[in-house]
């Protein structure tokens, strides 16, 4: 949570929260005193209403859970077709940012190039990533399912977080489902280098049909904040 | 000749057939995945995405077609993969992730026979060799035997036969050595068949050559309709031709990107919308006009049916408005279950485009007069036609009467 968020927020004054001492049926039976009947919240649109605020908490803002705490006291109040039908101004923003970090996940998940390294403490998979929103778990998670018997690892070339300030460049990986970050000088492996890049640039350029060139097509698809991620990149400029 | 050559030949080979992994759910009950739609892993400078390895297990092929840059008569270097080498090449793109599949088609070298053979060794060597478990599509060549047919279906998540053009006379102009019926339909019809037993997750694919025999988009959306009618097709892809060096058809203008992206637009309102070919309007010649949108044409030409008061129209009246898709419909359904829609913004906030839409809905009994259809109509098209300005045509009467002036 944001330092000006904390602020502002219920959480203000107390140093944790113990979310195992909440009762949920204390919390929910609270909730129906005041809004009525909620069967909805065990319905399929629910959890709907959960995924989308899942991934608008992952949202780089510092309202984040301001808009979000908005949003779910309307559900309350109007039910769950309004919010998830975006009527009101506040629906509508949550699912946009929860758009925009879905949209950058997938993104991730298409452009990270991996190089596979093997050495005698195990099988390796390393790529670069920069994330504005806070999906590394999301797409470690989905790297170690494509490539089953292989340790992901990212690297963070971010300078803006602190911790990267301190210590250089990091990498993060998932151990035992919770992401872990590691300086890159302190990684099981030197980093690889792959001639790989020439057989995909030769493959690149064999797709290619000058007869319907569109780089603005190509760029509105693989905007230029990619364009270092991927061996192709400058062929986009 | 070595890998980095054959990978240029035989990938530029491949370029001008369409895929995607779309229009797939995941799993399946043959315990094949499919990947989520979507997953594109670099666009071209022609703006098409990569999202799966494309390539010609070989360019060496005994078939005329005239469009195609690998017809035998053409003289060009002719190179072919062995299927191990295939698998491991595509294996390495596929763990660095460059891509997120396979799509293998070929030329039709000695056999329709020997070139399944080699397609279907390709497959087995990645799903049993390498246990790879991710998707791969299967191109069935014009001819192949049933038993070839079966094998592909087995394997893959997705198969396809090309039917290039709508009607036998047309591939006729082709090819002389396709048989329609026989050689595609027919094979279609197997693939459905072997389909039921619960194979295929991704289902079957066809692709057109848009603009090359002289075929009207009348008859192509005709044969499509039909295509995902009879035999339950997944997706049908367009291809607008491209004239090829050195081919009978070289001399032929290239057909335009937006004409095949016309008929896309119809293939979603058949697929999505629910829109059947007598909705979709086409011009003297059979073509779809191209400086408006088919939608958009069936709402200017059944200006009785509108304008749709959005608290009270069906889901599927919904989704002939322009403007509103599927997803916006469907909210707008759901929403006025417990709440009135009162203002277009409202609209808007569900994801309707509301410029498009507003003359066509009223909100809450409210019809917004004020949005004249022409100062619209030529937001939307994509080139203004100024005699059809200078002559004035009312398109309805009534208080909601649309003219343009």
């Amino acid at each position: 949570m944001h330092k000006k968020e904390y602020s502002s927020s219920l959480f203000r004054g107390q140093k944790a929260l113990d979310c195992d001492s909440i009762s949920s049926d204390d919390v929910i039976n609270r909730y129906i005193q005041t809004y009525g009947p909620l069967d909805w919240l065990n319905s399929k649109k629910a959890g709907s209403l959960a995924e989308a605020v899942l991934y608008a908490s992952r949202y780089n803002a510092p309202d984040r859970y301001r808009l979000i705490s908005k949003v779910l006291l309307q559900a309350l109040e109007y039910g769950p077709d309004y919010v998830l039908g975006r009527v009101s101004k506040d629906a509508r923003n949550m699912f946009n940012r929860s758009r925009r970090v879905c949209m950058e996940a997938h993104r991730a998940n298409g452009f990270i190039r991996l190089t596979p390294v093997e050495n005698p403490k195990g099988s390796f998979m390393v790529g670069k990533a920069e994330f504005r929103h806070d999906i590394c778990d999301l797409v470690l998670r989905y790297f170690s399912r494509r490539h089953q018997g292989w340790k992901i690892y990212l690297i963070s070339g971010n300078t803006n977080t602190e911790q990267a300030a301190l210590t250089g460049q990091t990498a993060c990986y998932l151990e035992k489902n919770v992401v872990k970050t590691v300086p890159v000088s302190d990684l099981p492996f030197e980093l690889p280098g792959d001639d790989f890049e020439r057989l995909w640039e030769t493959y690149y350029e064999s797709q290619y049909i000058e007869g319907r060139k569109n780089l603005a097509l190509a760029r509105k698809h693989l905007p230029q904040k990619y364009w270092s991620w991927v061996p192709e990149g400058n062929k986009l400029k | 000749m070595d890998l980095l050559q054959k990978l240029s030949l035989l990938g530029a080979a491949a370029k001008y057939d369409v895929c995607a992994a779309s229009g797939c759910s995941s799993g399946g009950r043959s315990g094949l995945p499919s990947p989520g739609s979507g997953v594109c892993h670099s666009f071209l400078p022609d703006g098409r995405c990569i999202s799966l390895f494309k390539v010609l297990q070989t360019n060496s092929c005994q078939k005329d077609c005239f469009y195609c840059p690998n017809r035998i008569q053409r003289d060009i270097p002719r190179a072919s993969f062995t299927p191990d080498e295939l698998a491991v090449l595509f294996l390495e793109f596929y763990h660095r992730n460059y891509v997120e599949g396979l799509f293998l088609s070929s030329g039709i070298c000695k056999s329709p026979g020997h070139t399944m053979e080699q397609i279907i060794k390709t497959a087995e060597i990645l799903r049993y060799k390498y246990r790879f478990n991710g998707y791969i599509h299967l191109k069935v060549v014009p001819g192949a035997k049933p038993e070839y047919i079966e094998q592909a279906v087995r394997l893959a998540s997705r198969v396809s036969v090309n039917i290039e053009a709508p009607t036998a006379d047309y591939l006729q102009k082709l090819s002389r050595l396709k048989d329609f019926e026989d050689g595609i339909i027919n094979r279609m019809k197997w693939i459905k068949r072997l389909q039921s037993g619960g194979l295929l997750p991704a289902g079957q694919t066809t692709q057109f050559i848009v603009g090359a025999a002289g075929e009207s988009d009348a008859s192509i959306l005709k044969t499509t309709s039909g295509l995902y009618q009879g035999i339950g097709l997944k997706r049908v892809y367009f291809s607008a031709f491209q004239p090829v060096a050195g081919t009978p058809l070289e001399g032929m203008p290239p057909a335009a990107v937006l004409r095949e992206h016309r008929l896309y637009q119809c293939d979603f309102l058949f697929r999505l919308y629910g829109f059947k070919l007598s909705d979709i309007s086409f011009n003297s010649e059979g073509n779809l006009p191209e400086d408006i949108d088919p939608k958009l044409n069936y709402a200017l030409n059944n200006s009785h049916l509108f304008p749709l008061e959005v608290n009270r129209a069906s889901y599927r009246e919904l989704l002939k408005v322009p403007g509103i898709g599927p997803a916006s419909a469907r909210r707008i359904v759901n929403a006025r279950k417990k709440f009135k829609f009162n203002t277009l913004d409202e609209l808007k906030n569900t994801g309707v485009v509301v410029k498009r839409a507003a003359p066509f809905v009223q909100v809450n009994g409210r019809y917004r007069e004020s949005y004249k259809l022409v100062q619209q109509l030529e937001l939307w098209r994509d080139s203004v036609d100024h005699s059809a300005l200078r002559q004035p045509r009312v398109i309805s009467q009534g208080s909601h009467a649309l003219s343009l002036v």
